[in-house]
């Protein structure tokens, strides 16, 4: 037999997984998005940490949530996938430098695909598109400025049924921000 | 050395164009509604809400398009005519029904890659519950070319 030849590191059926595959086994891709949360906690935790105090990096992670039986809105959409429409949703946005702020939202969500046009209280506006959870924003619609871009995550839910209600909520971490605040303004 | 399994092989191909063609439906009912998203300020210059409207009835048009191309041309719609592949009932002879389309669209925007990367087994489940089955299309060139080869001297 040749089996006997072989090293028992090349029989062994689960040394890709350490020889633990009650633990390293993930077949169905399940652990796929608590590890995308896992990692984009830590890393977002780790650039709020070491930015300068003055840039206040802490801005780039926001709450945000609406709920409204008025607005038309239908359909619903889970961490960037679904199929959904918002009309002037009112909603609320908030973090830890600017505190909370109103806004109104108009979007959609087909498959993984989503834009959104939020417009605040102070006047100003953000457009974002999404794929699944990564999402690339624009403030006020001022692409020669690199300081109105935005990148990361955002964690959403929402879900709406005309004439009845919507409701969303979400969490959004702008990671583009966090490195631009590592750097001292005006570099 | 195990051998390719050509059946296998066929339905692996087909399932991964399946799943190209719909992010290519997806993106072209996607990008008008962008377009609207993106002029909205300048649209609304021209009248109060005038924005929103446009919005509203430019999303309405390519959910409508989205859900109901596949019906309406020809069993493949414009992603899956580009991929080369259509949709049948499982009889293969009676005409696609319009609420097997629209149960199979539904099911197409439901998939989360995230939560579950098994698109077979989803597709599968696409399959059990519209009664319907995605097939390469015979292209005509290759028909052209066979009955060329054929043709006896």
């Amino acid at each position: 037999m040749g089996l006997q030849n072989r090293k028992i590191l090349t029989i062994s059926k689960h040394t890709f997984c350490a020889n633990n595959p009650i633990v390293y086994y993930d077949p169905d891709g399940d652990l796929f998005l608590p590890l995308i949360i896992l990692i984009s906690a830590m890393v977002s935790v780790l650039l709020m940490a070491t930015a300068p105090d003055e840039n206040n990096a802490e801005e780039n992670a926001s709450v945000s949530g609406s709920a409204s039986p008025d607005p038309l809105t239908f359909g619903f959409d889970i961490f960037g996938v679904g199929y959904s429409f918002t009309m002037e949703q009112p909603g609320v946005t908030c973090d830890f430098v600017n505190g909370c702020q109103e806004f109104t939202q108009t979007g959609g969500q087909f498959g993984p695909l989503g834009i959104n046009n939020a417009t605040y209280e102070d006047g100003s506006n953000t457009k974002t598109i999404s794929f699944l959870v990564f999402y690339i924003s624009i403030d006020n619609n001022d692409f020669d400025d690199f300081s109105s871009w935005g990148a990361g995550l955002s964690f959403s839910i929402s879900s709406g049924i005309p004439s009845y209600g919507s409701g969303t909520a979400s969490f959004d971490v702008d990671f583009l921000g966090l490195i631009r605040d590592q750097y001292p303004q005006g570099e | 050395m195990n051998m390719v399994n050509n059946a296998r092989y066929t339905e692996a191909q087909i399932i991964k164009k399946y799943k190209r063609s719909i992010f290519v439906d997806q993106l072209i009912a996607f990008i008008p509604f962008v377009v609207s998203i993106f002029t909205k300020n300048t649209i609304d210059q021209l009248g109060d809400g005038f924005g929103n409207i446009l919005i509203g009835v430019i999303f309405i048009l390519t959910s409508g398009f989205y859900f109901t191309s596949d019906y309406f041309m020809n069993n493949s719609s414009i992603g899956k005519k580009i991929y080369h592949i259509e949709i049948l009932m499982n009889d293969r002879k009676r005409k696609l029904l319009f609420l097997s389309i629209i149960i199979r669209r539904i099911m197409e925007l439901t998939y989360h890659p995230l939560f579950k990367h098994d698109f077979v087994s989803h597709c599968e489940k696409i399959d059990t519950y519209t009664s319907t089955c995605i097939l390469e299309k015979k292209r005509k060139d290759v028909i052209n070319n066979k009955k060329k080869t054929n043709v006896v001297h």
